[in-house]
């Protein structure tokens, strides 16, 4: 139903009359402002010494990934948050189908979920950096914490949410437990739970750069942070950009990946 | 009964002829309207005239797709004429008019769900009246539709009859001349639509507007109507244009079982039955 | 896809209504805590027991250090929190009501949107410098966005009769935008600032971090660094607190909107 996010992609389906539709006004509209960045960056930014040029960022760019460690730190990124949210999601999925599933398991920790995912994330890096030190397992150890609540709800109010007619129509059809489980119940909730995994993985990325720009230096954020404090706008917003990059792919990736996979349930994504 | 076949561009029924100008209250010449763009656009309405007195409840029937509500829309000042003029009072109409009222099918839309009826029905009136006055006018309205004992219930709290009333009560309050009423009682279950039928008729008849009622209901429209017309399609134009027979009086029960009443919605029936062959 | 489609239900968002966790599952909690009480001992440095939290917390408030931090952030929090409403429903209501807006803007604020929150920080603080202004800027800039897609969604979808209505009744443009287009968004807007608010602290909490100038942020930096574990954990605790509270209060506002929810009851009662 929603197509907030229609005008965001750049593409729409293949197939004929494609490259008429495809979004040339918004496109523009980007490299207008990069344009317009550019020009602002080589007057009035100038006098600012910490606005770089495109081109700057661009060479900067270059040089970071064919003679610095801009890959490897990337490389670092993406895993530490792949695997992260792989660990989290399945963590989030069992957990959050129990108490789906199972009233009396809702009613006892609900309320404990709640509070403990209103801890702020930011706050739980600085226990995690006590505990485990500058490390990547601080930061892997973070990233599944904080991202397996999204899935865990989503799952859970997934499966809550199963409209009663239902669950009707499976005792009408006196369908056993499992058989209800799997068929319904599941399949039912998938259209949040795929919301709730797309949340987790914007959620992974977020923390592991978070983690690296204040803990562990190794990665993109700490790239970042390490530009910053030696004042080097250029490599900086590469660093930037790059990290943005990153967040927009993967999340474009899943949507791709999730909605051929999952077509049938509909454009809940 | 007086009836008058448009196959081409004809006048209006004796009664507007002998009235003249002057009590004319409605008046539309050579309507066309196209609609869509570019390969998609197509004409809708064709060269529709009418004319409309003071004080008459006008019936537009047609089928599903006809494109009354577009004419409607169109009378209403909401849709822009391709061609043709529309004039309300002696004034040509472009954008909504001051006079008319529009009545809208979906009232949980047209109704704003954080104020109370009494001042959704007051939502007209605040730009142009005093706050002690608006309030009256608001109350009276809501009297006339019998909604008095509702005016600050929220429209959640109301019934679906009950909402529409409430719309109904809003356009009232602006003391139209005209009031425009797209198949207001279409969400509506079969009683309720049968007392507001009457309820309106009532109220038509009190208020000496003119309404211009759009229906694919062909029972609602012979109920209701002082005049009837009947839209052929693709494009529209007025294929049959009827003063009803019926007394001023009707009721539910009664007026259907006379003959007159049958006789009319036989014609009707038929009519639009050829048009489908 | 966006944060605006399959929203739980009302009735699971906000606490006190049906569907709201009973209160019995506080107790996997507080059980844990007692645990952690009695468990905890003087050799493993890195787990305190809570009591010692709340000593260390109020060792900090004896310093008078407490409440000025808490009250930095809490004004961060709450300016910051405004700006992000006003900014994301104004963007929101121009976006969705111009689709020649949406398109040209669209693919550029998907890039936006999706823009690791926290990534904006350092780059802001390099071009802006440590000041309240770039606090402020960057914190709007990142959370934003959940109440800019909310009511952009919001405001696309307000029903062609409603506009119409406003014009059969011949209102005003300012008319229309103030009596029936915003109070049509608002329950949008309350719905993202619920899902924004969170991000909001979350970021102000890390500025202060990174930046060190003042706040809860930078109590919590500080203690970190000098291994003073109980006032990590107390403060951390504390900023749980001020997350449920911030949660609570949001959610508590859906009651209050609770008129401008459309009417889905027509014909229920007939």
């Amino acid at each position: 139903m929603d197509a907030a996010s229609k005008s965001g992609r750049i593409t729409t389906q293949s197939g004929p009359g494609a490259l008429a539709r495809f979004n040339w006004p918004g496109l523009a509209t980007i490299v207008a402002l990069i344009a317009l960045w550019e020009l602002y960056s080589r007057t009035l930014g100038a006098r600012f010494g910490t606005i770089a040029s495109v081109a700057d960022i661009a060479s900067a760019f270059n040089k970071l990934l064919f003679e610095g460690p801009l890959l490897e730190q990337l490389i670092h990124t993406l895993t530490v948050s792949i695997i992260g949210w792989i660990i989290a999601s399945v963590i989030g999925l069992a957990m959050g189908a129990a108490i789906g599933l199972w009233r009396p398991v809702w009613a006892y920790t609900m309320a404990s979920i709640d509070v403990l995912r209103s801890i702020p994330s930011i706050s739980l890096v600085s226990i995690a950096l006590m505990v485990f030190g500058f490390s990547s397992k601080m930061e892997m150890v973070i990233v599944v914490y904080v991202s397996q609540w999204p899935v865990l709800l989503a799952t859970a109010g997934g499966i809550r949410a199963v409209p009663g007619s239902y669950l009707e129509t499976a005792r009408t059809v006196r369908l056993s437990n499992a058989a209800m489980t799997f068929k319904i119940l599941l399949p039912g909730a998938l259209p949040s739970i795929l919301v709730g995994l797309r949340l987790s993985l914007t959620l992974a990325i977020a923390l592991a750069v978070v983690a690296e720009m204040v803990g562990n230096p190794a990665g993109l954020g700490f790239g970042l942070v390490f530009s910053q404090q030696a004042i080097q706008p250029a490599q900086a917003f590469a660093y930037l950009v790059t990290i943005g990059i990153v967040g927009w792919g993967l999340n474009a990736a899943f949507v791709l990946i999730a909605g051929r996979l999952f077509r049938a349930y509909g454009p809940a994504l | 009964m007086a009836m008058t076949h448009h196959d081409d561009v004809v006048d209006a029924p004796r009664q507007s002829a002998i009235a003249g100008k002057a009590d004319l209250a409605f008046r539309c010449r050579s309507l066309s309207v196209d609609l869509g763009l570019g390969d998609t656009r197509r004409r809708i309405i064709n060269d529709l005239n009418l004319e409309l007195p003071k004080n008459q409840f006008v019936c537009i029937l047609g089928e599903s797709g006809v494109g009354k509500t577009t004419l409607l829309r169109v009378f209403g000042g909401l849709v822009p004429a391709s061609e043709g003029t529309i004039e309300l009072n002696g004034q040509p109409v472009s954008g909504p008019p001051s006079g008319a009222v529009f009545v809208f099918q979906n009232y949980a839309a047209s109704l704003l769900p954080w104020r109370t009826a009494r001042k959704n029905v007051e939502l007209g009136l605040e730009a142009s009246v005093g706050k002690a006055e608006r309030q009256a006018r608001a109350l009276e309205a809501l009297k006339q539709v019998n909604l008095s004992n509702h005016a600050n219930d929220y429209p959640r709290q109301l019934s679906g009859g009950m909402q529409q009333r409430v719309q109904i009560a809003r356009a009232l309050a602006l003391n139209p001349q005209l009031l425009l009423m797209d198949e207001p009682f279409g969400a509506l279950d079969a009683m309720t639509r049968e007392n507001l039928q009457v309820e309106l008729r009532r109220i038509q008849q009190a208020s000496g507007a003119t309404i211009i009622f759009i229906t694919h209901d062909v029972d609602e429209a012979v109920f209701l109507a002082d005049r009837l017309i009947v839209l052929r399609s693709k494009p529209a134009n007025i294929g049959l244009d009827v003063v009803s027979p019926l007394p001023r009086e009707r009721d539910q029960v009664h007026t259907k079982e006379t003959p007159a009443y049958l006789e009319l919605r036989h014609t009707i029936y038929e009519m639009l039955r050829s048009r489908s062959e | 896809m966006s944060d605006t489609v399959q929203q739980p239900k009302r009735s699971q968002t906000v606490p006190g209504q049906r569907g709201a966790a009973p209160l019995r599952g506080l107790l996997p909690l507080v059980a844990g805590l007692i645990l952690w009480q009695l468990l905890a001992s003087r050799e493993v440095p890195y787990f305190p027991p809570p009591l010692d939290w709340i000593k260390s917390l109020d060792a900090l408030r004896l310093n008078g250090r407490l409440w000025p931090a808490l009250e930095t952030t809490l004004i961060s929090f709450f300016s910051a929190l405004i700006i992000s409403v006003v900014i994301g429903s104004v963007l929101g209501i121009l976006l969705g009501r111009s689709a020649l807006l949406d398109r040209l803007l669209g693919p550029a604020l998907e890039f936006g949107r999706t823009m690791p929150a926290g990534a904006l920080v350092p780059v802001a603080v390099l071009i802006m410098g440590y000041t309240d202004t770039m606090t402020l800027f960057v914190v709007t800039l990142t959370s934003f966005w959940p109440i800019l897609l909310n009511v952009r969604s919001a405001a696309r979808q307000i029903s062609q009769d409603r506009l119409d209505t406003a014009r059969v009744l011949r209102l005003s443009w300012w008319d229309t935008q103030r009596k029936i287009l915003l109070p049509s968004v608002l329950p949008a807007i309350q719905l993202g600032t619920q899902i924004a608010a969170p991000v909001v602290l979350i970021i102000v909490l890390l500025v202060e971090i990174l930046t060190q100038i003042s706040g809860i942020g930078r109590e919590i930096a500080l203690a970190q660094s000098t291994f003073r574990t109980s006032t990590v954990f107390g403060l951390v605790a504390l900023t749980g607190l001020l997350g449920l509270g911030v949660n609570w209060m949001i959610s508590w506002s859906a009651r209050l909107i609770r008129n401008y929810e459309p009417a889905g009851s027509g014909g229920s009662l007939s």
